[in-house]
Parts: C-alpha cells; sequence; structure tokens
C-alpha cells in the first residue's frame, strides 16, 4: 500500500473511531482535515455526517484519491476521542511517523473500557444523587441506587441485541417506571416521581442535543439537524416507555 | 444557616458526584473524572445561587449552562483535550428530567394546558442548555487561554 492510501486510511479510521465514540462532527471533520493536510497538498478535503465520512487527498501524478467510509454504530466513550486526539496531535506535529500513528490507532480502537460491574454500580450512583437532589430523601436514594444498578445492566443487554433504534430507549423507560411503581409499596417512604427522574437522569438525550447544537452552530447543518431530530426520538421513546407502563400503574 | 449549606455546599457536592459517575459511565479517562465533577459543582452552585436569589429556571440554567462552559473551556486548554469531555458531564445536572416527567403524567390525566405548558417548561430549559453553550462555545479560544498552560505529565 502506497503511502497516500495509508494516510487516506488514517484519517478515515481516526474520524471513524471518533464519530463513532460521541465526538462533534465539525472536530471530526478538523481531525481528518489535519492528518491530510501533512502532506502539503492544496485542495484537500474531508467530510463529516452523522453516518458516513469523505475524504479526498490530491496527488501529483495521478487522479486524485478519494474514499467513503460509513458509521454503522455510535455509542460515547470519551477515553477513545481523546486518544484519538493526542494522536493526531502529535502526528501532525511530526512527533510520530505513519506507520506508528496506524499503529497506535489500532491499540486505540481496541482499547478496553471500564468493567461492566463498575458501569453498573456508577449507573446506579447516578440515578441515586439525582433522586436525592429531587426530594432530599434517603431513602429514595437508595432505592434508586437499586433501580439505576440494574437499568445500567438492562443497557449493556440493549447495547449488544440488534433492535430497531428506537426500541431499546422505549424499554429503559418501561423498566425505570415499572420498577419504581413496583419498589413503591415495599418502600412506603419513597416517591415514585423522583425516583423515575433519578432514573431516567443517564438516559436523557442531553449529549446528542447539545451536540446537536454546536453542530449546528459551526456550520454542519445536516448534522446538527439529524442530531436534533436523533434527541427528540430519545426523548419522546423514553416518555413513551415510561407512559405505557404508568398508565398500567396509575 | 443550615439550608445555605445544604443549598450551596451538599447539592452541588451530589452533582459533582453524579457528574463524575457519569463520566465513568461515559468512558471519561480516568484522570479526567474529577475534573468532570468539578464543572458540575461549579454549574449546579451557579444554578442555586441564581434560582435561590430571585432568578427564574430559565435564567438559574443559562447562568449556569455559561459557567459549566466557560469552566470546561478552561479545562480543555488546560488539559490539552476536546471540550465535550468536561461540557456535557458538567451540564447533566441541568437536563430538564422534571420538566419531561411532568410532560408524560400531564399527558396521561388528560389535561391538554397543562401538557403544554410543560413541554414548553422543557423545550425552554433545553434551549436555555443549548443557547448558554453556544454562547461560550463560539468565542475566540485565546479568552480562555489567559491561564498558563500547566504541564500534562501523560501528554
Amino acid at each position: 500500500m502506497d503511502n497516500d492510501t495509508k494516510l487516506i486510511n488514517l484519517a478515515l479510521d481516526a474520524g471513524e473511531i471518533m464519530i463513532q465514540n460521541g465526538a462533534e462532527t465539525f472536530r471530526v471533520k478538523d481531525t481528518m482535515r489535519r492528518i491530510l493536510g501533512t502532506t502539503g497538498r492544496e485542495n484537500i478535503e474531508a467530510t463529516a455526517l452523522v453516518t458516513l465520512l469523505l475524504a479526498t487527498l490530491p496527488r501529483e501524478d495521478q487522479r486524485p484519491l478519494s474514499m467513503m467510509r460509513a458509521i454503522h454504530s455510535r455509542s460515547v466513550n470519551f477515553q477513545k476521542v481523546c486518544h484519538v486526539n493526542d494522536m493526531s496531535r502529535a502526528f501532525v506535529e511530526g512527533r510520530i511517523t505513519l506507520d506508528e500513528a496506524i499503529y497506535y490507532l489500532d491499540q486505540i480502537s481496541h482499547e478496553k473500557e471500564y468493567t461492566l460491574l463498575t458501569r453498573v454500580i456508577f449507573y446506579g450512583l447516578i440515578a441515586s444523587c439525582f433522586s436525592f437532589l429531587g426530594s432530599r430523601s434517603a431513602l429514595d436514594g437508595f432505592v434508586a441506587q437499586i433501580i439505576g444498578t440494574l437499568l445500567g445492566f438492562l443497557v449493556h443487554w440493549t447495547n449488544k441485541q440488534k433492535m430497531p433504534y428506537f426500541l431499546p430507549i422505549f424499554l429503559h423507560g418501561c423498566f425505570v417506571a415499572f420498577m419504581a411503581c413496583g419498589l413503591h409499596p415495599l418502600f412506603p417512604g419513597t416517591h415514585v416521581d423522583t425516583l423515575i427522574i433519578g432514573g431516567l437522569m443517564p438516559l436523557f438525550p442531553g449529549v446528542t442535543f447539545s451536540k446537536a447544537m454546536r453542530d449546528i452552530l459551526e456550520g454542519s447543518i445536516i448534522s446538527g439537524y439529524t442530531k436534533l431530530v436523533e434527541a427528540i426520538v430519545i426523548a419522546a421513546s423514553l416518555a413513551g416507555g415510561v407512559g405505557v407502563t404508568l398508565s398500567y400503574f396509575i | 444557616m443550615t439550608d445555605t449549606i445544604f443549598f450551596y455546599i451538599v447539592h452541588p457536592l451530589i452533582a459533582m458526584v453524579a457528574c463524575m459517575g457519569y463520566a465513568i459511565v461515559c468512558n471519561a479517562p480516568r484522570k479526567e473524572v474529577p475534573y468532570c465533577g468539578m464543572a458540575a459543582f461549579i454549574c449546579w452552585l451557579t444554578y442555586q445561587l441564581v434560582t435561590r436569589n430571585g432568578g427564574t429556571a430559565f435564567m438559574g440554567t443559562l447562568l449556569a449552562t455559561c459557567a459549566a462552559t466557560s469552566f470546561s473551556r478552561i479545562l480543555s486548554f488546560q488539559r490539552r483535550l476536546p471540550t465535550i469531555v468536561y461540557h456535557l458531564p458538567g451540564i447533566l445536572p441541568l437536563v430538564p428530567g422534571a420538566a419531561v416527567y411532568r410532560c408524560i403524567t400531564s399527558a396521561m390525566e388528560g389535561g391538554a394546558f397543562d401538557t403544554t405548558l410543560n413541554i414548553l417548561t422543557a423545550f425552554k430549559l433545553a434551549g436555555a442548555i443549548g443557547i448558554g453553550s453556544v454562547i461560550i462555545l463560539v468565542l475566540p479560544n485565546k479568552w480562555f487561554n489567559i491561564i498558563p498552560r500547566l504541564q500534562r505529565k501523560d501528554a
């Protein structure tokens, strides 16, 4: 593989890891441009949409090299975003070679996440803290910890299943409301509303909404608009799940 | 006095712990997790200061978002990492969860007026987060580079 092909693949791989793990579209575009810009050539192009990456690298003796990459999955992993950011910075500044950059990127794509147990415990902690903030009741915090921890396991399980986009979110909403209504009679001092709000806090589309606003104002209108719709779909799915379950219990 | 300590110290500390948890759920690098918590502390402290001194929830959300985003941008420069790592956990306490929940319950009870009002409240608060973030995010980088960069050991 010649150096130009390696370079454009590096840019696309970096962009793919970033966009799959929650980076803003403008940052992905910027990183790809910077990596391609190390050639010093003019008319370099790099575009990132929510589900697609495109890069073009002009060549001196041949036709321009242009490649496209489809993005099939999206989640949030700040560690990978940060490491790709560090890698691209080091490559652009000339501290690492092209082959080293490719090697580092491969390492980054296989990085381990926090263990499942850590993640579910912290899901519980988020629910617990926000329930306590809502009602000032330690009992609410305790029950929300149980709901949040179980929700963490459910989120992990649904992430591994192939389901239509809205269905896991709908199920999460159903589960939180079901658990809150189910545990309320066992712990009479609890408040169903704060349990549900606390449980839903880690699931609300704050990340998506914030990125949508940023993308729109950075000029990535298509990506911003798509993410805005995505945020509305997530919020509506969650609300639908909670609503359906509550209508059974109330 | 007890209320002052509770609302201005205990509340922000709880928000800080929650957001550190959120940073871990989002797989933030281990060393950045306390900074994410600090952003949330500043955010919730600002919100409490505004809303408990006569400010509206909209104004509280707007100013708290501005505070958290500014802090995130300073951290982003200091730590040489994307702003999003500190910004998203930082603004989590402001997500209008209660407003969305009230939308659901009022829709179930069939009150069209209440439902519309709650939907508008949720959009207003979400809009405040968006506006507050964007106002700070579009400012030039040099405004947040006033404090000289400290050496990051793992850079």
